[in-house]
């Protein structure tokens, strides 16, 4: 790990409230008080704002991932959820997502999606409105909210979020510059061999999924190019059983 | 009668665990973009809170797509003749009823406000050719409808006979409801023997989906004999003209 990295880890490490770990001692309060104080807590510490109205969404998309709520009852161990959004949240696609992974859904390039952002457009300042700024936020480089993105796209294709014509429409309507789109309908989130997140999209013809050892289940099912899983055997080992036709060479090519 | 309320995490439960349960029958662009996005949009639609019915759906130029069954539509040493797949495209409208408690709290229900439809196709494969070879619909009656309430329509897309556009009969009756319920009769029948094997299993998933079904066949069935037990005249011309009340499906017994 880098010194930069250490540092801001450490930096991290220093500003989780231990303050606010007090331990809950009390045999007769209700578990479902206790459970509401833990999901408070988990909402401060991941800065899930309370009056946005996809707050309760985005919380649920949280614990669906399995944080470590039980040991935020114990005064110490803020460093457990620490631990779970360094190791097995940002690495993955789930309820934060990257900046490729925002790109894909809205149908833009990775360029066309970076420009836009650095453009003070009316786009970004939508987006800046859903960016993650909880704990260890930037760590990885910065992420949104997947229930915030899918909101904000609701409201602006007039509840028509998955209407091609609707989504292209509306962030034309919305970017300063001219939005490349991407060429594929349904453009895909490769990883490489790796298994880091490639910046090219790829169509679902030209991709198959992968099992990784480790990959947590809430995340999404992790794709790769077919052609990196046809030259690496790791890669083609890990490939998902349905998919393994796609790596079959065409009759035509083998020789004899 | 009223429009019928579904409970929202009831409803993506089961396309959670279908999508699961069924993954080996499914295509790759079905369970990783179609059946994500349909989740998503209920999702969005939850959150958003419309009070006028908005489509939840997922449409017949992306469908939800089984894999090829070659053959498997026939039972046990029997093998069929044609290699198909399925095709499921569906059209929910439904709105978001004012809940009471704060707008932090997610909202619970929503009521089926409008087109209720779960269009099931049947494609053959022959070479490079797809041909359709049988097309039903799933429906849901409204306050207006002559009934049967929950009922099946075969084609009724074309103008040519046999079940052209203009006839609207026959209404054959349904007792299944949702969306993923029609999938899981498309995979029993194009799987024959593999379904059935497969959903015998007590898996995790499974434990997810059985009590959501369970409980909604077991209501729908409990209404339909409530009034076959108390009607006058023909059993059968009660049940057609009954219309379920709203909280069918979500009252607690």
């Amino acid at each position: 790990m880098g010194i930069q990295k250490k540092r801001r880890l450490a930096h991290i490490n220093e500003s989780v409230p231990r303050t606010s770990w007090s331990r809950d001692t009390s045999a007769t309060e209700m578990a479902s008080v206790r459970f509401r104080k833990t999901e408070k807590l988990l909402a401060k510490l991941l800065a899930i704002k309370p009056d946005q109205d996809w707050a309760s969404r985005a919380l649920l998309d949280v614990v669906r991932c399995h944080p470590p709520v039980r040991e935020l009852s114990e005064w110490s161990h803020g460093m457990e959820l620490l631990r779970w959004v360094l190791q097995r949240i940002l690495p993955y696609p789930c309820f934060l997502w990257d900046r490729i992974k925002v790109a894909a859904r809205l149908r833009m390039t990775v360029q066309s999606f970076d420009a836009s952002l650095d453009s003070g457009s009316e786009l970004s300042n939508h987006l800046a409105a859903y960016e993650y700024t909880g704990l260890a936020n930037q760590f990885l480089g910065r992420r949104w909210w997947r229930s915030g993105v899918e909101s904000l796209l609701w409201e602006i294709t007039d509840g028509r979020p998955f209407d091609l014509a609707s989504l292209k429409k509306s962030l034309a309507e919305r970017s300063a510059a001219e939005i490349e789109f991407t060429p594929q309908e349904d453009p895909l989130v490769c990883i490489d061999e790796e298994y880091r997140v490639m910046d090219q999209f790829f169509d679902i013809n030209s991709a198959v999924r992968l099992m990784p050892d480790d990959w947590p289940s809430y995340a999404d099912v992790p794709w790769t190019p077919i052609e990196i899983a046809k030259a690496n055997p790791e890669i083609r080992a890990a490939v998902l059983e349905q998919d393994q036709e796609k790596l079959a060479e065409p009759p035509g090519e083998i020789d004899g | 009668m009223a429009d019928l309320i579904f409970a929202f995490e009831e409803i993506l439960e089961e396309v959670r665990s279908l999508s699961r349960i069924g993954a080996e029958f499914l295509t790759a662009e079905t369970q990783d973009i179609v059946i994500p996005a349909a989740l998503a949009l209920l999702e969005s639609i939850r959150t958003a809170r419309p009070q006028n019915p908005r489509p939840w759906l997922v449409t017949a130029e992306r469908p939800i797509r089984t894999i090829n069954s070659v053959g498997e539509y026939e039972f046990g040493n029997r093998e069929g003749a044609l290699t198909v797949f399925g095709e499921l495209s569906f059209i929910w409208e439904i709105s978001c009823p004012r809940e009471a408690g704060p707008r932090s709290r997610l909202q619970k229900n929503f009521v089926l406000s409008g087109k209720s439809s779960s269009r099931i196709r049947i494609v053959a494969k022959r070479e490079d050719e797809e041909e359709q070879v049988a097309m039903w619909r799933f429906e849901v009656g409204d306050a207006a409808s002559p009934g049967c309430h929950f009922h099946t329509q075969i084609e009724g897309e074309s103008l040519e006979p046999p079940f052209p556009h203009s006839l609207s009969v026959p209404r054959l009756p349904s007792i299944l409801v949702t969306p993923m319920a029609a999938l899981e009769f498309l995979l029993a029948e194009l799987f024959q023997g593999r379904w059935q094997r497969h959903a015998g299993q007590e898996t995790a998933e499974m434990q997810r989906w059985k009590p959501i079904q369970r409980n909604r066949l077991l209501k729908l069935l409990h209404w339909h004999s409530q009034h076959i037990q108390a009607c006058i005249g023909s059993p059968w011309s009660a049940l057609k003209a009954q219309k379920p009340p709203a909280d069918l499906f979500a009252r607690v017994h």
